[in-house]
């Protein structure tokens, strides 16, 4: 994962990107009890695999975008927009 | 060595010393003077410069080797079976009580199950229908060439995130930070190796033209507040800060599978943390006694 692609910019450097941990959570609200507001802080899917994820290009555009990974070889499967869910075909990135 | 690089490092060393000491742990801080005696390949005067530093003299490291032979030898003194390329698949369990594990070479029946998976800790209670607050990224280290005597402590910085040893054989043992991204892959990312180089030569500039014989990376499971946990009966858990240390989870999944977590959590055995640098029996400690005061400058 030596290059990441922007969905805005393109390929760019890793090094250019901040993690922002997994994506398509399910905020917790104002009517959430103690174990969903629990649930919604901590606990996450943790996918040894394919997992959707948020990443945010912050020494570029400064936008967020989201991104499918293999967590167990770090290759990016495919990137995409915020506000899109996952898009099922594996283009190699 | 806890080395401070701002003022609000040294007031949390400060605080740190005194819990320790608390605790009945002998402990105190080190003026820049003092860390120079010490340490004298140190820079003082780097970009984030040292002024002082948490220092327990009589810490030290134990050769890992020999810590997970120890560990080994012991569980097999005390009746474990120790199956090795063995993997666990998945949990049996029947209305709602695990029963036991399926594996590799087959299903062992058990009626409790402890899961010490580190990094991995989250997959396996996966599979018996758990979600832990947990997340997996890697932890990178390095092994240098070996050099003659030159640094007589463990010295960490949390500031500038890096820390360092000499082990016996002269090689300095480097660390820093773990990957700020969820993975298994257990091979770091080559931009971290900067990030914790940087630090090394600047706080260190001796050693900025050593070569590094080896670097590996392992999985670690991170709590959000990197602090411990533990759920309710009927399952209980435990993990460690640093680097999945023992995480013991006894498994008996209860009708809804994950009951509200507590944070942090009384009784959930602190001594989990002996594992790591400073090791020390608690029951070798006189905890009534008054901690000595701390020097005013
Ligand atoms: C790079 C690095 C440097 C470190 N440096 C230090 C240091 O200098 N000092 C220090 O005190 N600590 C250090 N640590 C931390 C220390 O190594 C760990 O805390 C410790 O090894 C954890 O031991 P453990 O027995 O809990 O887990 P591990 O030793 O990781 O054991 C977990 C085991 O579970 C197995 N497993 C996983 N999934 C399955 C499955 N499905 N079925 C069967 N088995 C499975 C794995 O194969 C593994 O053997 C470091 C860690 C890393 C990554
Ligand atoms: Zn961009």
């Amino acid at each position: 994962m030596l290059l990441i692609e922007c969905p805005w910019c393109g390929q760019c450097e890793q090094s250019e990107f901040q993690y922002g941990g997994e994506a398509h959570l399910n905020r917790a609200t104002a009517n959430s009890n103690d174990a969903e507001l629990s649930a919604f802080l901590f606990l996450r899917s943790n996918v040894r695999g394919d997992t959707a994820e948020r990443w945010f290009h912050a020494a570029g555009c400064r936008r967020w975008f989201n991104a499918r990974r293999n967590t167990v070889d770090d290759r990016f499967i495919c990137t995409y927009k915020p506000g899109h869910s996952a898009p099922q075909e594996t283009t190699d990135a | 060595m806890h080395l401070a690089h701002n003022e609000h490092d040294l007031h949390e060393i400060t605080r740190r010393c005194h819990a320790i000491r608390m605790n009945g742990i002998d402990s105190e801080l080190l003026t820049p003077q003092q860390i120079k005696q010490r340490v004298p390949m140190i820079n003082l005067n780097a970009r984030f410069p040292v002024l002082g530093a948490l220092y327990q003299g009589r810490a030290g490291t134990a050769r890992h080797d020999a810590v997970a032979w120890g560990y080994a030898r012991g569980a097999d003194a005390l009746g474990v079976d120790i199956i090795q390329n063995c993997e666990v698949l998945g949990f049996e369990i029947q209305n709602n009580e695990v029963k036991g594990v399926h594996t590799s070479q087959g299903l062992i029946r058990a009626d409790k199950v402890g899961c010490v998976a580190a990094g991995n800790s989250s997959v396996l209670a996966a599979q018996a229908g758990l979600k832990l607050p947990l997340e997996s990224a890697t932890l990178q280290a390095f092994v240098s060439e070996p050099l003659k005597p030159m640094l007589d402590s463990v010295v960490t910085s949390n500031t500038v995130h890096c820390y360092v040893s000499q082990s016996d054989k002269g090689e300095l043992v480097i660390g820093g930070s773990s990957d700020p991204y969820n993975s298994y892959s257990q091979r770091g990312g080559f931009d971290q190796i900067e990030h914790v180089v940087g630090p090394m030569a600047e706080l260190y500039p001796i050693i900025s033209r050593l070569k590094m014989m080896r670097q590996w990376g392992g999985t670690v499971d991170l709590a959000p507040d990197r602090s411990l946990f533990s759920g309710n009966p009927p399952w209980a858990i435990c993990t460690s800060t640093v680097a999945g240390a023992p995480a013991a989870l006894k498994l008996r999944p209860a009708p809804e599978t994950c009951s509200p977590i507590r944070w942090p959590t009384a009784g959930c055995t602190r001594s989990l943390n002996r594992s790591g640098w400073n090791v020390l029996p608690a029951a070798n400690l006189s905890t009534k006694a008054r901690p000595p005061a701390l020097p005013t400058n």
